[in-house]
């Protein structure tokens, strides 16, 4: 474990969180914490329930048992909207861009009703084209959304999720369908938001990155937290080898 | 004894809405259309059933057969010369145009038939047997009975007959259509007639048990849909269950609220329906 | 908006101002149906064409503006202004209760329910006496098409103004936002929930009072025609051919398509409504996009515009 002191804030907890439909179980008695200004990376084979996690953190589902602490206050019963008042913002692995609006009137959403939202719809733009030129979609804001083309579409779910000022920032796969340049490119970004004061969780399949970014790591199978700590220790963890690659003789 | 009358008259009710409803539900299962003007193909049967009867004397259960080949060809014809150009629109167009084409039909009526109240009255009409303390209406036995025939007949020939097996094809996608030697534009013209000759038969039968104006479409289409919802839409058999459901309800809610309360209660049930559970009780999710 | 803009709309308002004092009383009265629908088209433009609840059924507001307005005035002897308010009252209230279980539902579920719960409205009133039943009510007479003409436009002014601010705030901003996705813009923060009522409730104040206006105007109102249901596929296709989402669009669709009807109704006598259905039909087939986009490429592609049109939609 990074050693953290008693002193570091905890920005947000999960304790004995489960979610289960009928006999399924996506997430199995999960607990852990996540101290403000660090970067908690989230990696599992598919299926372990890392979505689901997300999904319950952002709002987009309820736990069957189980509480979230966001700040110290628990987080059952707000709607998704007032966590992203709150201060909790994600991005969606299947990306979600509004169709029929321009890139800047994507981000332009989340200016206006994020957490210390603009209220009038000029400053709202202007917050927005600034998210945009940080992720490198400066130059594309009259763009329709639905034109932009892979790598970029994942830039305008960042700068969506950004425009929100975030104190928790949920990464739901962004390198996926990367290339290596692109991938150092977002871990760069990713690097200059987390300097900025932003807490954030990543899930990610790519180690190479997710190495570069984690101050430390959760990793999940079956729905069950199986191994946490630092990137050395986790993915030298026998346990964590064998979920990725079954059994292995080294 | 009132609970065993006002239950024979639900189920006798349920009956008929199982054949009111089965033509919405075919098309909506195979084709994906809902036919907001299905109201208006019962109710267009209905008239040209009423119309035989008075004009000629053909007693509507001899009709029957004529007013649903006459509305096979109507709506074969409208599937054939509009509906089949908006297939790959949004739902919402072809929620729009059959909307549309009822407003048409219904002010059509409306010009040719006057807003008067009609009931086909044959001979038997008004003439009842009684079961069990129970008073049963000949006309609206027949009718429950003739309502149950074609729903087992639609359910028999999507199973059986080549062209109700091509239908059942065209419902999984296109190309199985096609195998079955069938083009999908006359395997949609064909289904889309057959729910409107469904209608068809349905409106005579609603002649000789109700009452007929040009406004009983949209009150009938809402309770098809309520009907194809509970039942689903995979099996005409279900569409019974649906029926059996409405009819009971509005029968029981005719006795506590009042005959006039009737449609309110069964859109009621309709809206509640919607609310609770859209994706179906019975059935596949439509 | 550029001040041309605005020259041309105060023109137009003022044009259509003096219609009373210059044009016979046939137009007047065709123009205040003509205007109580665009009153309507607009209503339904905030819940379908902004925030993408396509509603079949706000003839409902419609119904219970006018029958509030009527009740109060024929059994209560209220004045017209009062009953105009009560109306309103009850068709936003309606709006607002029933807006949250019926908002939760999507696309053909979403109509229909709608359609079915103003039939079902409209049942329930035909059964109570405060209403008259079937047979109606008859409210107190007043001569003077031009008070009624003018307060239309008054009421088409102020429901296009509404939408000029929706199209420019954060709350329209939101509703465009849940229609393009709802599930995106909840966590975007926006209250979907909260905000897809607000736009119900305020297509139902509209559309309340346009019913009110028309109650007084009619004079006689009875279940049926209060609570006419072809005015739902009119007040739509009005605003989706003019142009759902845009701010004059339902205006300028509410006034083509009544005058198209019309002209083609002045051929065989008394069957606007039975054309209007036609025309219905047609405008779905071969602009489904609307008329502003008919016109922006007519003039390259020409005819061609609506065999593409059919070709993309056709089995």
């Amino acid at each position: 474990m990074t050693a953290r002191t008693a002193n570091d804030k905890v920005l947000f907890e999960a304790r004995h969180v489960a979610k289960r439909y009928g006999g399924l179980v996506a997430v199995a008695d999960v607990s852990f914490r996540h101290f403000e200004g660090e970067v908690l990376g989230l990696i599992g084979p598919n299926g372990a329930g890392k979505t689901t996690l997300i999904n319950l953190i952002s709002g987009t589902q309820e736990p069957t048992s189980g509480t979230l602490l966001f700040d110290g206050r628990p987080l059952r019963g707000l709607p998704p909207f007032r966590r992203a008042r709150l201060g909790i913002g994600r991005t969606f692995q299947i990306m979600k861009p509004f169709p029929g609006l321009s890139v800047l009137d994507n981000v332009t959403a989340g200016a206006l009703f994020g957490r210390e939202p603009e209220r009038a719809m000029p400053s709202a733009r202007n917050a927005a084209a600034h998210w945009l030129d940080f992720v490198g979609l400066g130059d594309k804001l009259a763009q329709p959304a639905d034109a932009l083309g892979g790598p970029d579409r994942k830039r305008l779910e960042l700068a969506k999720a950004l425009a929100l000022k975030p104190r928790l920032l949920l990464l739901d796969e962004v390198m996926a369908g990367l290339n290596a340049v692109e991938i150092d490119e977002v871990v760069d970004l990713i690097h200059r938001i987390r300097d900025g004061g932003t807490t954030i969780l990543v899930i990610e399949h790519v180690v190479k990155a997710i190495r570069q970014l984690s101050d430390r790591l959760l990793v999940l199978q079956y729905g069950q937290l199986i191994a946490e700590g630092t990137a050395e220790e986790v993915l030298d963890d026998p346990k964590v080898i064998e979920a990725y690659l079954g059994r292995r003789r080294s | 004894m009132l609970i065993l009358q006002v239950l024979a008259n639900g189920i006798l009710l349920g009956g008929l809405y199982a054949v009111v409803a089965l033509g919405l539900a075919l098309v909506w299962g195979v084709l994906d259309i809902i036919n907001l003007a299905h109201g208006a193909f019962i109710m267009l049967g209905g008239y040209i059933a009423y119309y035989l009867f008075t004009g000629l004397g053909l007693d509507p259960f001899a009709s029957l057969p004529l007013v649903m080949a006459a509305m096979f060809v109507v709506g074969y014809l409208i599937q054939w010369g509009l509906l089949n150009f908006l297939v790959r629109a949004p739902m919402f167009n072809m929620l729009l145009v059959t909307f549309g084409i009822d407003v048409v039909l219904t002010y059509l009526a409306q010009l040719l038939f006057s807003a008067d109240l009609r009931t086909i009255r044959p001979a038997y009409a008004g003439t009842n047997f009684q079961l069990l303390g129970v008073t049963i209406p000949w006309a609206n036995l027949m009718a429950f009975a003739v309502a149950i025939l074609l729903t087992g007949l639609l359910a028999l020939f999507l199973q059986r007959q080549r062209w109700g097996r091509a239908i059942r094809a065209t419902a999984q996608n296109l190309g199985a259509a096609r195998l079955h030697g069938v083009p999908p534009r006359f395997a949609y013209a064909l289904t889309f007639g057959i729910g409107a000759a469904l209608a068809g038969g349905a409106g005579t039968l609603y002649g000789v048990v109700a009452q007929l104006t040009p406004y009983v479409g949209v009150p009938l289409t809402a309770k098809s849909f309520a009907i194809a919802i509970i039942g689903g839409l995979d099996n005409p058999l279900g569409v019974i269950v649906g029926g059996m459901v409405l009819g009971l309800a509005e029968a029981f809610g005719s006795l506590w609220l009042g005959p006039t309360y009737r449609d309110a209660v069964s859109l009621g049930l309709l809206v509640l329906v919607l609310i609770v559970r859209p994706t179906g009780i019975l059935g596949r999710a439509a | 908006m550029r001040a041309l803009t605005w020259l041309l709309a105060l023109a137009a308002v003022a044009a259509l101002a003096l219609v009373p004092f210059t044009l016979s009383p046939v137009i007047v009265q065709f123009g205040i149906s003509t205007l109580l629908l665009a009153v309507l088209a607009q209503g339904w433009n905030i819940i379908g064409g902004f925030t993408g609840y396509a509603s079949f059924g706000n003839s409902v507001f419609y119904g219970l503006g006018t029958y509030g307005t009527a009740v109060a005035m024929a059994q209560f002897r209220l004045p017209f202004w009062l009953g105009l308010a009560i109306g309103a009252v009850v068709a936003v209230g309606f709006a607002l209760l029933l807006g949250l279980p019926v908002l939760r539902l999507r696309g053909h579920y979403f109509a229909i329910t709608t359609l079915a719960l103003s039939e079902a409205v409209a049942a329930i009133i035909a059964n109570l006496d405060i209403t008259g039943r079937n047979t109606g009510l008859i409210l107190p007479l007043i001569r003077g098409d031009t008070m009624f003409y003018e307060l239309s436009l008054g009421l088409v002014l102020l429901a296009t103004l509404s939408v000029l601010w929706l199209s420019r705030s954060r709350f329209g901003f939101g509703l465009i936002a849940i229609r393009e996705r709802e599930d995106a813009a909840e966590v975007m923060g926006i209250p979907t929930t909260l905000y897809k009522t607000l736009a119900f409730g305020l297509a139902a104040l509209f559309s309340a009072l346009a019913g009110g206006i028309h109650a007084y105007w009619i004079t006689f109102i009875d279940p049926a025609s209060a609570f006419d249901i072809s005015l739902n596929v009119r007040m739509i296709i009005m605003a989706v051919f003019g142009g759902a989402g845009t701010v004059i669009g339902p205006v300028i669709g509410a006034l083509m398509l009544s005058g198209v009807a019309e002209v083609l109704a002045s051929y065989i006598t008394g069957v606007a409504s039975l054309f209007f259905g036609l025309v219905i039909i047609a405008a779905v087939v071969f602009t489904p996009r609307g008329v502003i986009d008919a016109v922006r490429k007519l003039p390259r592609r020409g005819l061609a515009y609506f065999l593409d049109t059919v070709r993309e939609t056709r089995l």
